[in-house]
């Protein structure tokens, strides 16, 4: 069962999907080419999408500004996409170089969450977090997010989605019906106006981690750096568990920006302090 | 199509500042002088690139908007500590760039838009995680903390915002009458201003989203690390929570949060009071973790 991971859809200058060149490559490329055209007077009607991830990732995907520069650091993430517009498969064998195992092509309103709780556990919806925040065990923040808009349907989400950013059941009734508005105005472009790819299926999820992972990615390096070993050793004899870019950006923190010069026994002692449990 | 480029920090991509005679200031981010293209679908340019909306809140420390220069109310804020809160309700192009330090740092990202910021000034925030709009304006109401807002255009120029805002001052305190007039404005006056599509829109360049300095990270991470080694010594939460009760940095909000996170994650037990210690497979999961 192929996964969709909702994606920012701009495409660099060779048509690959921006926000998937690094993890796919040439393999980033939307399929099929170009978006597929639909007939006018075609109804297609707004369905929901759910994807689940960390702020991280979510951030990779290019999910909102929501997740950029999140000081907060690990937060779990969950994408709710009301999308309008048709999906795409590839047939027959596929090859596993083959990355993006079809498309969807169209507009979508998305609403982003990036939530902590102890509680919730897993395959979240919108209601269940909105629950949560009832319940006091969940904080979560939200944006709303959409592709594919014009000016109307700019002012027609001002009127409608909740504003601010907390989600109680009171804003989930509210954005539940805003949503279920936009997803109609969407709709009436998708004869007009050339489909964008919001999103691709794949066979796994290539951000398949947790916030987890990412603390086990700073352990690593810190056990580095208490050991001073420098940063290109460290970076060539590293796992393949530890997080490429959270490596560096501990060393970066620890030893400076200049990456290269060898550990004091300063920053030795920070990494040790880091390590340290009683 | 694809427009996301790195521009050089440096360039001024702040807001514009206009004095008025009457000691009053404006704030807003200005279209170009010269829109990109023909003069003669210079009304009609934003209208046919605009293809995303945001309706986002973020938020940043005050020292960092007053270096940028993000509004009037953060000047001399330098040195006070709070914070720098942004809703933005913009309609964006496709456009995307990240001005970046000489060492590759991302500072903040530049979009295209039109729209309008509430830029916010919180000072004495009780509770600085977790923050959105309704919250910071309920510490405002009973909480003691400050809060000043701006409202700022984005390619909207200030006769307008000022119209769309109509006897309420750019510039206050944020308080229950203001709240709800800002409400107002951005549900009501500006999405009546845009779907008008008799007036022309301009889009224009503005900051989206300044990094924040002194990420926690590190500090967050370790108390994944701490949670975890004490699981790997077969401790009880109860037990674990005592070990680590000096520790100022995991005994409460965001550290204590995580610390329990990962143990409840390793364990399913999330009660501070259990003396059960952690299951084998718990143990060994958390060993593995760890990798000794």
């Amino acid at each position: 069962m192929p996964i969709y991971l909702p994606v920012d859809p701009s495409l660099d200058a060779e048509k690959r999907l921006r926000v998937l060149y690094p993890l796919f490559k040439d393999a980033a490329r939307p399929y099929p080419d170009e978006p597929p055209a639909v007939t006018a007077g075609t109804g297609l009607a707004p369905e929901t999408k759910y994807y689940q991830t960390t702020a991280r990732a979510a951030l990779n995907l290019g999910l909102g500004d929501l997740f950029k520069f999140g000081a907060d650091g690990f937060y779990d993430a969950l994408i709710m996409d009301t999308v309008v517009g048709i999906p795409k498969y590839r047939t027959g064998i596929i090859p596993p170089e083959i990355k993006v195992l079809g498309t969807y092509w169209g507009f979508s309103v998305r609403v982003v969450m990036k939530f902590r709780s102890l509680q919730l556990k897993g395959d979240l919806n919108l209601s269940m977090l909105a629950a949560a925040v009832e319940l006091n065990s969940a904080e979560i923040q939200y944006a709303v997010t959409a592709v594919g808009v014009d000016r109307r349907i700019f002012a027609t989400a001002l009127r409608s989605v909740p504003l601010f950013g907390k989600l109680d059941y009171a804003t989930y009734a509210r954005l539940q019906a805003a949503l279920d508005e936009l997803g109609q105005a969407l709709a009436g472009r998708v004869s007009s106006q050339p489909l964008l790819p919001i999103g691709v299926f794949v066979r796994d999820d290539p951000f398949d981690r947790d916030v987890l992972s990412d603390g086990r990615s700073v352990r690593w390096p810190m056990i580095q750096i208490a050991n001073k070993i420098r940063w290109s050793e460290a970076a060539a004899k590293a796992p393949w568990w530890v997080d490429r870019d959270i490596l560096t950006r501990v060393y970066s923190e620890l030893v400076g920006k200049n990456l290269e010069v060898p550990v004091a026994e300063a920053t030795a002692n920070t990494a040790r302090e880091w390590l340290r449990v009683e | 199509m694809n427009t996301k480029e790195a521009i050089s920090y440096g360039r001024a991509h702040g807001p514009s500042m206009v004095q008025r005679t009457d000691g009053s200031v404006d704030v807003w981010y200005p279209p170009p002088a010269i829109p990109v293209g023909a003069a003669a679908d210079a009304g009609t340019r934003a209208i046919e690139t605009l293809t995303r909306l945001q309706l986002t809140f973020c938020s940043t420390s005050l020292a960092v908007a007053a270096r940028l220069q993000l509004g009037s109310i953060y000047s001399g804020s330098t040195n006070v500590e709070g914070k720098a809160i942004f809703y933005d309700a913009v309609a964006t192009t496709d456009f995307e760039a990240e001005a970046v330090e000489l060492n590759g740092d991302v500072l903040y990202t530049v979009r295209h838009g039109i729209g309008l910021r509430l830029a916010m000034k919180a000072i004495n925030l009780k509770v600085d995680t977790n923050l959105s709009y309704s919250m910071v304006a309920a510490q405002a109401r009973g909480l003691g903390a400050e809060v000043f807002y701006e409202v700022q255009g984005i390619g909207i120029p200030p006769e307008i915002v000022k119209s769309l805002l109509g006897a309420m001052p750019t510039l206050g305190p944020l308080n229950e009458t203001s709240y709800t007039r800002l409400d107002h404005v951005l549900r009501v006056e500006l999405p009546d201003y845009l779907a008008d599509e008799a007036k022309p829109l301009t889009t224009t360049e503005y900051i989206v989203v300044p990094r924040d300095s002194g990420d926690p990270f590190l500090a967050q991470s370790r108390a994944f690390n701490v949670a975890i080694s004490q699981i790997a010594r077969g401790r009880s939460l109860s037990k674990a929570l005592r070990a680590v009760s000096e520790d100022e940095t995991l005994a409460g909000g965001v550290g204590r949060f995580l610390f329990l996170y990962a143990y409840s994650k390793f364990t399913g037990t999330a009660d501070p009071a259990s003396t059960v210690g952690p299951s084998a497979a718990a143990i060994n999961r958390a060993k593995a973790w760890l990798n000794v």
